[in-house]
């Protein structure tokens, strides 16, 4: 009953100055809010980023050229960065090495699509029969890629299920023409949908026989080949083997081979970077939060001194006192960081999930309200002594 | 004998470093149960350091202080906090009563310090005590919205409300007119004739004293003389 007294006491002197109250709950506010934001976006985007590598097919094996640094980037930029490439022909060499392998490349260049008035670009992929096997490729409607569409230089194409919504709607595209950077192709089939990494929409794409994309490019290299072991074969032999067949064709080992589980391990990795980073620029501003709390604290002991004095008077003992500027302190944070909390996740379902996935977890909320309690107490410890251990006489006798 | 207060060469001395201020220099004083006593001389003798003294505000340099019969002198913050709350009010020249809490919370804020107290019961209490004090439709009001002479009524109310074994006032007219001031030794006077409340009354105003029962005079921190007050003035005279 004493303590709800007291804690009624620390409302009331909140409330006396609310203005400055607000004031010193901003840095709470803005500290919790961006943690909140920065854990959602965090957890979102590195949630997205696993779960799609983990569509990719398990079991997978990946070569990129180049030796082993920015494989990361290698894969999710249309570019090569390779000194060497890896070509179609290597692609090949390697199906007719190790037939119980399905190993399809993946070359990627941008795509205007034109079918009727509407023109749209897009990603354009270059693949073989394999990706059906090896990549998170899958029908809605339609055939696959056949032997005679690769080997015989054929102009059709899958469209992504982004690419199909955009171009005919609801209609079925199948055994309509679209043109691709003005060249004619049948469209044979459309992809289920996967999804999208971070900004990257994985279902905006179209996709076409390896070999008529070179010829009708001119490209000769893949930026990545995907192998997948048809029997028991585990990956590493897998990897292995591929490995011993390139080297021996390149006569180096210009290339990198990675698993899956790398590619999963390195995306948390730089999603658990990035978010540790923001949060600690997070943690800074609930830090500012805090201190700014004391010195308002501290002010307002000093402009107080004579309520202490009184209070010690008729009976308040220092822990009473302490308690009560204890509580103040806490109020301010603890409302900072509700009001925090709620803007963060505002905030965060403002984010349109297609721009950035968002991710609100408990977990962030009860850590970012306790953190923000914890300040409060932290950065008001000192305030609160100082205002307990006044002694009644002096204080009485504050001007 | 009814002794509740025994100071022996109580000593008060302020620090500043390597020199001090010597604000009490050896002061013995003994309260009876229901005396009214007051305490009287010039600015900076030391009246209002005894005060804090005997109330339990502050501990003194040297000497012994007998409350009741237990010595006091070596208690800690909290034990005297207590006692504070317990056994002593205190009224002040300059009211000391917080600005943003109504007049029923002001004069409950005592029982609000003490953990085993019931708080309804004392809001009826107050009012009660308010009402005897004339100033019971005022219980909701600001103290910024009260006259000088109202509230040191909502202070003594105050100081009341625990039922104290001793009332401290420190000039309790320093701050109002004559006749607000007599108001408010009225008010005193018939707590202590009416309710045997133990009043200690300290002033500059010669006065004051004539209806109190003992007159102490005090002077650069000794006590200079004691004198019994032969012809108690009465409500009534002072009423003029
Ligand atoms: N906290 C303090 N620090 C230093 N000196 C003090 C302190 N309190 C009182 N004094 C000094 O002690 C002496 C006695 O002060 P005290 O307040 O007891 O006088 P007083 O008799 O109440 O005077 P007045 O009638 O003006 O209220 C004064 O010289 C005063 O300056
Ligand atoms: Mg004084």
């Amino acid at each position: 009953m004493k303590i709800v007294r007291i804690m009624k006491m620390s409302l009331n002197s909140l409330k006396i100055n609310k203005m400055r109250t607000f004031l010193s709950m901003l840095g709470v506010i803005v500290g919790v809010a961006s943690l909140i934001l920065i854990t959602s976006v965090g957890y979102g985007a590195q949630h997205a980023i696993l779960s799609n590598i983990e569509s990719l097919g398990s079991n997978v094996v990946i070569v990129t050229p180049g030796q082993k640094t920015n494989l990361f980037r290698a894969v999710m930029s249309g570019t090569s960065t390779a000194l060497k490439p890896l070509t179609y022909e290597d692609v090949k060499y390697l199906k007719r090495k190790l037939p119980d392998a399905r190993i399809s490349p993946e070359s990627r260049i941008n795509a205007s699509v034109k079918y009727g008035n509407s023109t749209i670009s897009t990603s354009g992929i270059g693949t073989n029969v394999d990706a059906f096997f090896v990549s998170n490729y899958t029908l809605a409607s339609g055939r696959r890629f056949t032997d005679q569409d690769i080997d015989g230089y054929r102009n059709v194409c899958i469209l992504g299920a982004t690419t199909k919504d955009s171009l005919f709607g609801n209609t079925d595209p199948t055994g309509q023409y679209v043109k691709i950077n003005d060249i004619k192709y049948l469209v044979i089939g459309v992809l289920k949908p996967v999804g999208s990494i971070g900004m990257m929409d994985l279902d905006d794409i179209i996709v076409m026989p390896i070999t008529t994309l070179q010829a009708h490019t001119g490209k000769k290299d893949v930026q990545v080949i995907y192998a997948k072991a048809m029997d028991d074969m585990p990956m590493d032999v897998l990897g292995a083997r591929i490995k011993s067949l390139l080297i021996v064709r390149h006569g180096s080992e210009n290339f990198s081979i990675n698993s899956e589980q790398q590619y999963v391990d390195l995306a948390t990795d730089v999603t658990n970077t990035f978010t540790l980073m923001l949060t600690a620029i997070g943690s800074i501003a609930l830090i500012v939060g805090g201190i700014g709390i004391m010195n308002i604290m501290l002010a307002s002991v000093a402009e107080r001194t004579r309520e202490i004095g009184i209070r010690k008077a008729v009976g308040a003992k220092n822990r009473d006192v302490l308690l009560q500027f204890l509580m103040e302190s806490t109020l301010i944070s603890g409302s900072g960081g509700i009001i925090g909390i709620i803007i963060g996740v505002v905030l965060s379902l403002l984010i349109p999930q297609s721009f950035i996935p968002t991710s609100i977890t408990t977990t962030s909320i009860i850590v970012g309200f306790s953190v923000a309690v914890f300040i409060g107490i932290f950065f008001g410890v000192y305030p609160a002594k100082k205002a307990a251990q006044l002694n009644p006489v002096e204080a009485l006798r504050y001007e | 004998m009814n002794e509740i207060i025994r100071a022996e060469n109580l000593t008060k001395t302020y620090r500043f470093g390597e020199s001090g201020v010597k604000a009490l220099r050896g002061v013995s004083i003994n309260i009876n149960k229901g005396e009214l006593v007051s305490i009287i001389g010039p600015s900076g003798s030391g009246k209002s350091t005894l005060m804090h003294l005997l109330g339990c505000l502050d501990t003194p340099t040297s000497g012994k202080y007998l409350l009741e019969g237990k010595d006091v002198s070596k208690l800690n913050d909290t034990q005297l906090a207590n006692i504070r709350n317990k056994k002593i009010g205190f009224v002040f020249q300059m009211f000391n009563l917080l600005p943003h809490l109504t007049v029923l919370d002001n004069v409950i804020l005592p029982v609000v310090y003490n953990a085993k107290s019931n708080l309804r019961e004392a809001e009826r209490k107050a009012m009660k005590l308010l009402e005897s004090a004339g100033i019971k439709e005022r219980a909701k009001h600001l103290p910024a919205q009260l006259s000088g002479g109202e509230r040191q009524r909502v202070a003594i109310v105050r100081a009341l409300i625990n039922d104290p074994l001793i009332v401290f006032a420190d000039e309790p007219t320093g701050n109002l007119d004559s006749k607000t001031g007599l108001e408010i030794i009225k008010i005193l006077k018939e707590l202590n004739e009416e309710r045997g409340v133990t009043e200690i009354i300290v002033t500059h105003d010669p006065s004051i004293t004539q209806f109190t029962h003992r007159i102490i005079h005090i002077k650069d921190g000794f006590i200079e003389k004691e004198v019994e007050n032969g012809h108690i003035a009465n409500v009534g005279e002072i009423k003029k």
